[in-house]
Formats: C-alpha cells, sequence, structure tokens
C-alpha cells in the first residue's frame, strides 16, 4: 500500500504520530511501573479522600459552603443551593480534577486469553458493523482487551459479559502498568455483566449513583489495533451526556434498561465506567455500536446481579419465553399489523417455554403484566423479572387482532442459555423477514426474504427483497418448519437432549442456497449469532 | 448569574424550584429554609464551572471570531521519501514523492495582538519551505500575512497582517487545567469552514510524541483533524489554553495541543525578536525508565538520562557522559524533560550555565557556555534508525559487513522486510533516492548507492538519510529473494537539550 501524496500538512504529521506512538508509550509505560514500584507504599487513592463521599456523612464536622454559581452560604446539609439550586454535591474544577484522577487509578484494563475452538469467534464489537463480524480464528489462544470498574467490595471487579466468557485466564492492569492475575467470579450473558476477583492493593471500589442525567464522564484504557500489533493507550477520560435512560432493542444483551450516553469510545473501552457529575458511578460500558452512541449497564442494576455473582449464586431469574420487541415495518408486515399502539410486541417466543405452552402468540401487544400498564420493552421487562420463578401465576394482558386477551403464565427458573427456533434466530439475525413460498413452479419455491431492513445485518449479507433460500445444507425448504427441522436434526450437540448450558460457545453452520431475482444461484455460510454474538431480547 | 435568585427559593434536598414565602417543597415536602440576604457573600467570582450551556457558547462563540483560516501556497517543489509494499508480501519498495509548488494547504490560526496571527509552524511554513500565506478572518475578509516569525522547535510560528480590527483572544493558564475540564478547540479541519469541537481534558501528563523537538502536549478527547493544526484550544471563558497541533484520525477522541504556557513563552519571543534563538547544550536525553536504570545502574529515578552526546557540542568540553542524570539547572531543580529543554532554550546563546547532575551516586556540578541550537539538531544517525526500526546494527567479521538484529516482537523491521540475521551489502539514504520505484534493477543499474562494510561506513552515509522532514533508507540484503528493502517515516526527535 503506498502512501498517497502529501497533500495535507496533519495527515502526514498525524501518521507520524502513529509510529511514534507505539515507542513512546512503551518507554511511557516502562516508566509508570518504575515510578509505581517505589510508590508501592502509598495507596492508590480510592473513594476515601473524595469531598463528593466526606460532604454528608455523618458525625464530620462540616463548614458551610459557599454556592460556586451564587454565592449564597449554604449549609453543609443541603444538597442544592436553596437560593439558585445549584447542585452542591456536583464536582467542579480541582474537586472534579482529583476525583477524576483518583477514578482513572481505580479503574483497570483487562486481558483475557481465550481458547478459540474450532468455530468463529468474534472481534470485540466496537460498531454495528463489527457486532455482525466474525473472523476464522485457527484454534489457539487469543486475547481480548477490555477495561473494568472496581464495585461493590475491594478486589471485585466488573466488566462486560462477553469480554470474561469463554476464557481461558484473566489479568487486571492497573494505569500504572501493574499487572495481577484474576479469576472469574461469574459471567452473566442476560445482562452482560461479568465479574472477575483480583487482589489488587488500595484501589476502593467505586460507589453506585442514583439515577445518572446530565454529564457523565467516561474511562476506559483505549487500545488500538494495528495490523497483527496491539498498541495499548493509557486510560482515557471522554466526556459526554446521558441521552437515554431505559433504553432496549441494543442486541447486546437479553434483559435491557440501559442507559444511553454521547460518548465516542475507542476499542478497549467495553467494561469501563461512567462517572456523574458526582463523581460516582453511574454505569458500566456495555458496548458502542457507533460513534457518540455508548449503551451502559446503569449503576443500581449492577448491584444485585454483581453480588450474586460474586458470591457464586445462581441467578434465579423468573422465564416467560417471550421475545419483547419494539415494533417496527419489518415486524408490521409479518404481523400484518395495522394500528401500533404503544406497548412491546412478542416478536417470537422461545420453544418450549411457559408462553410457548400458554395462549401467547407472537404478533401479541404485550399491554399490561400483573395489571400494571405496560409501554416499553424495559418497562414490562423490569415488571416481569420481578416475578418469582414457579411462584404464583402472572396475569398478562395481551392485544391480539385489536382485542384484549388475557392469560396467566407461571413462570420458571431462566434457563443459562435460550435457543431460539433456527428460523425466528435467522430472521431476527437478518433482520428481516422469511415468508413461505409453497406454489407455483417448484424452482419459484422456498423461503422468500422479505421486509430487508435498510442498513441492517441482513443488507450487509447481501440480502435482498425477493431472494429465495431454496435449500438449506442441500435440502430444500418450502416450510419454515422444515426448516427448524432441518437445522434441528443437523445440530444434536446444540439442540439435542444433552444441549450445552452456555458454558460453550457453540454455533451452529448453515449454508444455505439463495436464488437471486436473476435466477442466479449462490449458496452462502451462514454462522448463528445468538447468543454468541447478538442476544436474544427474551424474557 | 444565579438564574431565578430573586424569584424562586430551590428545595435544599431535591432542588425542585419553589414560589418564596413556601414553608415546604412542593415536590418532596422538605423544609424550604428563608432566604437571607446576609448569607450571600459580598465580594464573590463565580466559579467558570458552573456557567450555562447558553453562556458558554456566548463565549465560545466570541472566541471563535479570533479564529482564522490560514490558506498556504507553496513556491517551490518539496520532496520526500515513502516506502510501498506489494500487496501481501512483506517487502518494501521506497520512492520520493513530491508536492508541487503552488499546492495548496489549509490550517487554522487566532489571532493574540494586533494583527498577530499565532498558528502552527507546519501551517505557516510546510516542510519548513518559505510559502505564500493568506489568512481569512471571520469577517470575510482574506488577508495577505507575513511570517513575523517562526520556531520550528515548538511547531510555532507568528503571522501579521496589515489590519488592527480583527477581534483577539486572550491567553488563558494550561498549568491551571483540571481533569475533566471542559474545551473547545476551534479551527476550520478539512477546510469545511470553522467549527468547535469539545474537549474533555484526559491528561495534563505532558505528554510526548516525539513529532516536536520541544514540546509537552495537554490531550484532550477533541476530534482534532487535518486543518484544525494552529487553531486554538479555549477554556470555558474563551481563553486560550492550548494550539491545536495533532490527533490521531482512526483514535476516537486523541487530540494533542501545545499548552499556552508554552506558546505564550515562544510567541513573546517571536513578536520581540522575530526567531527564538534558543540555548544549545548538545545533550540526547532520556526520562528515566526502567530500561536505562538497568543499563546505567541509576541510582535517582527523576530526572532525565544521558543517553548521548552531540559531537562539537558545548556538553561534549564540558565532559557529560552517557548515564549522568540531569535534575536541575542554575541551582533550581528540573526533572521534566520540557522544563529541561525550556530552561536551556530561554537562556539563549553564549550564556553560562550550571547543570546539576548525579553521576554514579555523587551530585556534580558542571558549568558550560551554551551554544545556538540549530534548527535541526541530529544525533547519531545510526542510533536514529536503530530506535525507530527497534534494531541492532552489527559489525559481522565472518561476513565483512553489518548485520542487523531483532530482538523485539514489537520491532517494525519486519514488516519493511528486515529481519533477525540480514546482513546489510550496500544502502541508499533518501537524498539520493529517485522519483521512481528502487526496485532490484533500478538499484543494480542506475543507483549510487553506498557500500557498507562497517558500521562506520554505514553511519556516515546515514547522514543523507533526512529529507523534507521524513527518514528514507533502502538496503541492500545478501538475499537471493528481495534483496532490496526500503524503510522510510517521519522523523521522530529525540529529547535534545
Amino acid at each position: 500500500m503506498r502512501s498517497g501524496p502529501s497533500s495535507s500538512d496533519a495527515g502526514r504529521r498525524e501518521r507520524a504520530v502513529r509510529h511514534a506512538a507505539r515507542r513512546v508509550l512503551r518507554t511511557g509505560a516502562l516508566f509508570l511501573a518504575l515510578a509505581a514500584g517505589l510508590s508501592s507504599a502509598a495507596p492508590l487513592p480510592g473513594d476515601a479522600d473524595s469531598p463528593a463521599q466526606d460532604a454528608h456523612s455523618p458525625g464530620t464536622p462540616q463548614r458551610p459552603r459557599t454556592c460556586p454559581r451564587c454565592g449564597y452560604l449554604c449549609d453543609p446539609a443541603w444538597h442544592f443551593c436553596v437560593r439558585c439550586g445549584w447542585d452542591m454535591q456536583s464536582l467542579i474544577g480541582k474537586a472534579a480534577g482529583d476525583r477524576l484522577d483518583a477514578l482513572m487509578r481505580a479503574v483497570v484494563r483487562v486481558v483475557v486469553v481465550k481458547t478459540a475452538p474450532k468455530l468463529q469467534q468474534i472481534l470485540s464489537p466496537k460498531d454495528y458493523k463489527s457486532v455482525r463480524h466474525y473472523v476464522t480464528w485457527n484454534p489457539g489462544h487469543r486475547k481480548a482487551f477490555a477495561s473494568a470498574v472496581p464495585f461493590l467490595e475491594p478486589g471485585l471487579f466488573v466488566t462486560t459479559a462477553r469480554t470474561l466468557a469463554w476464557s481461558d485466564s484473566v489479568q487486571v492492569v492497573t494505569s500504572n502498568n501493574m499487572e495481577y492475575a484474576a479469576t472469574v467470579l461469574g459471567v452473566d450473558l442476560a445482562s452482560g455483566i461479568g465479574v472477575v476477583k483480583a487482589d489488587v492493593p488500595g484501589i476502593e471500589p467505586i460507589a453506585p449513583a442514583g439515577d445518572a442525567a446530565g454529564a457523565v464522564w467516561a474511562i476506559c484504557f483505549p487500545v488500538v489495533f494495528e495490523n497483527d500489533l496491539v498498541r495499548y493507550l493509557p486510560v482515557s477520560l471522554h466526556g459526554g451526556k446521558v441521552t437515554g435512560t431505559r433504553e432496549s432493542g441494543t442486541y447486546m444483551a437479553s434483559l435491557e434498561n440501559l442507559l444511553r450516553s454521547n460518548h465516542t469510545i475507542p476499542d478497549g473501552c467495553l467494561g469501563g465506567a461512567l462517572i456523574d457529575s458526582r463523581g460516582a458511578l453511574a454505569g458500566m460500558i456495555l458496548g458502542s455500536p457507533d460513534a457518540g452512541i455508548t449503551f451502559a449497564v446503569p449503576a443500581r442494576d449492577l448491584a444485585s446481579i454483581v453480588g450474586s455473582l460474586a458470591r457464586k449464586e445462581p441467578l434465579q431469574r423468573p422465564y416467560f419465553g417471550m421475545g419483547l420487541v419494539t415494533e417496527d415495518d419489518r415486524r408490521r408486515a409479518r404481523f400484518g399489523l395495522n394500528d401500533a399502539p404503544a406497548h412491546p410486541l412478542v416478536g417470537f417466543l422461545a420453544p418450549s417455554s411457559p408462553a410457548a405452552a400458554a395462549d401467547m402468540r407472537p404478533g401479541d401487544f404485550l399491554v399490561a403484566v400483573g395489571g400494571d400498564d405496560v409501554a416499553t420493552v424495559a418497562a414490562a421487562g423490569t415488571r416481569l423479572l420481578s416475578a418469582t420463578p414457579g411462584g404464583p401465576p402472572v396475569v398478562l394482558t395481551l392485544l391480539r387482532a385489536g382485542h384484549q386477551v388475557q392469560t396467566s403464565i407461571t413462570p420458571t427458573v431462566r434457563p443459562a442459555r435460550i435457543l431460539l427456533d433456527p428460523a425466528d434466530e435467522l430472521q431476527e439475525a437478518l433482520e428481516a423477514n422469511l415468508i413461505e413460498v409453497s406454489t407455483g413452479p417448484t424452482s419459484r419455491q422456498g423461503l422468500k426474504v422479505a421486509n430487508v431492513v435498510r442498513g441492517g445485518r441482513g443488507e450487509d449479507d447481501e440480502f435482498k427483497d425477493g431472494d429465495l433460500i431454496v435449500s438449506v445444507n442441500g435440502k430444500g425448504v418450502r416450510r419454515l418448519e422444515t426448516f427448524n427441522q432441518i437445522v434441528r436434526s443437523e445440530n444434536p450437540h446444540i439442540f439435542g437432549n444433552a444441549a450445552s448450558d452456555g458454558d460453550t460457545f457453540d454455533m451452529y453452520r448453515l449454508s444455505l442456497e439463495v436464488r437471486a431475482q436473476g435466477e442466479t444461484k449462490d449458496v452462502r455460510g451462514y454462522f448463528s449469532r445468538f447468543p454468541g454474538i447478538l442476544a436474544p431480547p427474551v424474557y | 448569574m444565579a438564574a431565578g435568585a430573586s424569584e424562586g427559593v430551590y428545595c435544599p434536598v431535591c432542588g425542585t424550584r419553589n414560589r418564596v414565602g413556601s414553608g415546604f417543597c412542593l415536590k418532596d415536602g422538605s423544609p424550604l429554609p428563608a432566604l437571607d440576604p446576609a448569607r450571600v457573600v459580598p465580594v464573590f467570582t463565580r466559579d467558570p464551572a458552573t456557567y450555562s450551556p447558553e453562556e458558554i457558547q456566548e463565549a465560545v462563540h466570541r472566541a471563535s471570531r479570533a479564529v482564522v483560516r490560514v490558506r498556504v501556497k507553496t513556491t517551490s517543489t518539496l520532496k520526500y521519501p515513502v516506502v510501498f509494499q506489494p500487496e501481501k508480501e512483506l517487502i518494501s519498495i521506497g520512492q520520493l514523492e513530491s508536492v508541487e509548488g503552488a499546492s495548496r494547504l489549509i490550517g487554522s490560526g487566532f489571532t493574540v495582538g494586533q494583527g498577530e496571527i499565532v498558528t502552527n509552524a507546519h501551517v505557516a511554513t510546510p516542510f519548513g519551505v518559505p510559502a505564500q500565506v493568506t489568512v481569512d478572518a471571520q469577517d470575510g475578509r482574506s488577508l495577505p500575512a507575513r511570517l513575523r516569525g517562526v520556531d520550528l522547535a515548538s511547531d510555532l510560528a507568528l503571522l501579521q497582517v496589515d489590519t488592527a480590527s480583527l477581534p483577539q483572544l486572550e491567553w488563558g493558564s494550561s498549568d491551571r487545567l483540571q481533569l475533566g475540564d471542559e474545551t473547545w478547540a476551534i479551527g476550520d479541519p478539512l477546510d469545511l469552514g470553522l467549527s468547535v469541537t469539545r474537549g474533555t481534558i484526559s491528561t495534563k501528563a505532558r505528554m510526548r510524541t516525539g513529532l516536536n523537538q520541544v514540546e509537552a502536549f495537554v490531550h484532550s478527547d477533541a476530534f482534532i483533524t487535518h486543518g484544525n493544526s494552529g487553531g486554538p484550544l479555549v477554556d470555558v471563558l474563551g481563553r486560550v489554553v492550548g494550539v491545536s497541533d495533532m490527533g490521531f484520525i482512526e483514535d476516537r477522541g486523541q487530540g494533542y495541543s501545545i499548552p499556552s504556557d508554552m506558546a505564550r513563552l515562544v510567541v513573546d519571543r517571536l513578536r520581540s525578536a522575530g526567531k527564538y534563538e534558543r540555548g544549545f547544550l548538545g545533550l540526547h536525553v532520556r526520562q528515566v525508565d526502567t530500561d536505562n536504570v538497568k543499563k546505567y545502574g541509576l541510582k535517582r529515578t527523576t530526572g532525565v538520562v544521558v543517553e548521548s552526546v552531540l559531537k562539537g557540542a558545548p556538553a561534549e568540553a564540558a565532559g557529560f557522559r552517557p548515564g549522568d542524570v540531569l535534575f536541575g539547572i542554575n541551582g533550581r531543580q528540573a526533572i521534566s524533560s520540557y522544563l529541561l529543554q525550556e530552561a536551556v532554550s530561554s537562556v539563549g546563546p553564549k550564556a553560562s550555565i550550571v547543570i546539576i547532575l548525579d553521576r554514579a551516586g555523587q551530585v556534580i556540578e558542571l558549568k558550560l557556555t551554551t551554544a545556538l541550537r540549530p534548527v535541526e539538531p541530529r544525533i547519531d544517525p545510526l542510533l536514529d534508525l536503530q530506535s525507530y526500526m527497534m534494531v541492532r546494527f552489527e559489525e559481522d567479521p565472518k561476513h565483512h559487513g553489518v548485520v542487523i538484529r531483532v530482538p523485539d516482537s514489537y520491532s517494525p523491521a519486519p514488516r519493511f522486510g528486515f529481519n533477525d540475521g540480514d546482513i546489510v551489502d550496500s544502502m541508499l539514504a533518501a537524498q539520493d533516492w529517485p522519483d521512481e520505484p528502487i526496485t532490484f534493477e533500478y538499484y543494480k543499474k542506475k543507483a549510487h548507492s553506498a557500500s557498507v562494510s562497517s558500521l562506520s561506513e554505514l553511519r556516515s552515509a546515514l547522514g543523507r538519510m533526512y529529507m523534507g522532514g521524513r527518514v528514507g533508507v533502502a538496503f541492500q540484503i545478501k538475499r537471493s529473494l528481495h534483496p532490496i528493502a526500503a524503510v522510510a517515516y517521519d522523523e521522530i526527535w529525540p529529547i535534545i537539550l
């Protein structure tokens, strides 16, 4: 590859920085390591000396403070200035600088070694595209890089579940480049949370914040992939704002109630901390599909799950087996919906689940759970998750073809791995509908691809409206049920009775014979993406 | 501006605004204290961090009026070495590329005095060649600018336009920046017109990248890209806290700016003298790290270590040695490389200076007279190339040649086609490179290559590898497959005092 004519001064300099930085960073890292060795007696600043933490602790004598905005002398117990409403707990100036400095030392880098099986492994999700991208790795070790937040107890670090899933060994690296061996305490793919334990001296857990709003900082350890080399950048701080709460439909976790911010974060930042203006933990970064969009698990949702994972207690979650989505054009076409009530839509049902056994059908709107009206997927999810597994049945109000239907379902315990019907999975993974065509000339029969979402995953895989899937693994298909049967019978290790419990990263491979409109034949490989790459929104 | 101070009373617990005179908060029922005029601090400076978005917008807007677009037309053709790699082959082929005369370049700048415009040296004099500079102000005027002064070492330049009516920016203090402070980089990225990008201060750790001879960057998460160069980084009050210099393109939100405290110093010199005559000792140093602690058995771990002493420089005569740890100047402690560089620079040439150093545990003071810092002081080119490639050149008596050792897996050498144990036959430095690709054919028939059989021959031939701000060298290696491999990169400055 030839470098183009250097029409721009900046381009030339930036290229050079890239070359230079590796060397600079390496020497920097060594220096930091050395400095840490010399000052190891000094504890890393954690929460202890933070003004935000001390401000209202009982027993500590406090002087009245002057409001930095209007100059009113406020009592120390006041959270807000009574004269101008300024949030007296928000950190500004030197207090913010000191707190962030402490937090930037508390967040750690996680380096995970995974053994790649024969099948495909994913790259760390960087954007929408790489959530979908997979590369074939030769069997052997590979590394994944992320960040982790000290949380709940000293020695516990929270990061994303996918970072830790299927790992062989885990190491945490502090901001001063000290390395510590870590053990995985638990991985919960459903909520996207993973917990490791590492005896890192001097790092205190970051206290969780309440409902975050306004300005938030992201703290994480970026990495840059340069050909085969990984370049570690030092811990970095990114400013941003909360742009949404209770977000769903990201396919990053099954149980979504996510905080969204406008950060643009580099690779390696998954598992990083979102810090609110008071210096408390607003959330753990779950993923960033694109520049300016970052999703995080809010801190209030972390606490209970991290606690259970840390104690190695099984998470007893209620399970109904319904896939809840927000209705869109594709689903409207699929289920023949005309109206669009402000309720979540049942997009699919997990096979042999309580919901599938009850009177529930894909295409129903979920209007109310236990009598409480639910307007969003996150709200419905919260309500459904509050049920007791095996406990009293939950009454669900459904809207089906304009009529309200009531059904009651007794939830079971949520399994570690939820397998969808292969036909449902394919439609969700490709973001396209499959329509059975079993009339007309034999050459025109098969599963017709329709309503391919613009810019969606199916379009990336070069599926177009009107494409016809005529066979799977060499066997002709005209009905979705046949498709399911073929995939199930050919993958007993996944769908059989002795199916794995989610501890292994199983994927199945299909070869789909696709006939485009011009009668051309094309055989395409497809790898299952659930739940390894995409998390189905199943409750 | 204590919005609503006279109109309401806010709940001390939940922050909800209530009517004056209410006893309890409407939202949570907390008791509301009565507003006491005596509790307003009489002499009070509002913290800039409490400014509302509108106030910040106003300040940034005001600041942006002092930002100009700098259009540059080079008058001479500049050549510089590049290498390219044929598809899927681990070799590299070098050639010279050129920027034609009269090509256009765009940067940014800002006004600080009457018609005085600060920008980067690499904008005002791209590649160090004289250029015709035009400044486009925000009011739509295009003004010819002349170069008042340029300091290549810090990558700063001062331009002068003949008008007094441009809005001016005020200097702020980069030293007072705090982590998490909001700043705004203003400039003309990609020649799309003025644009403002927010940057949170991510580190004040004085990053060094080696792109400038004297540098200590402020790092923010601003998206600095082509054309931002020379634009200001302003704080909440619209004061300059940095001069945007460079950013990683692919790495999201990694922007590097020259701190204002450093820029101001240089600009003052450029204003008064038209140039910054820096003092010079001829010491090539490095921050203390584990490598050189081991190498020299250092006792002191703060300061900078002498790596090498430049030939013919004052430091050579004064008796500096590799392994000396410098930590003070003229009786004052200075342990950061930037402070040491600035201290030596600021005394100017022909000044006497006392360096405090630690040699094998003993504190020594060395007195010497500075020289004038050359425009491009260079260390032993062999060291320079070795440190970029992360390789070692060794004499091989058996083959009467020089052998390349690649000890480090981080080394970029294999990607250029150099492998451990390669024996160098001859070389062609950038100043002798042609405009056509250096193929084996060309190398054999047309090139005036320098044969290399010893390190001293290699060293003297490498003196010609610097060209157009870049470094380039092609080697002929004793092997049958791909005997020519070339390397080219932007010059990376070691720390030279």
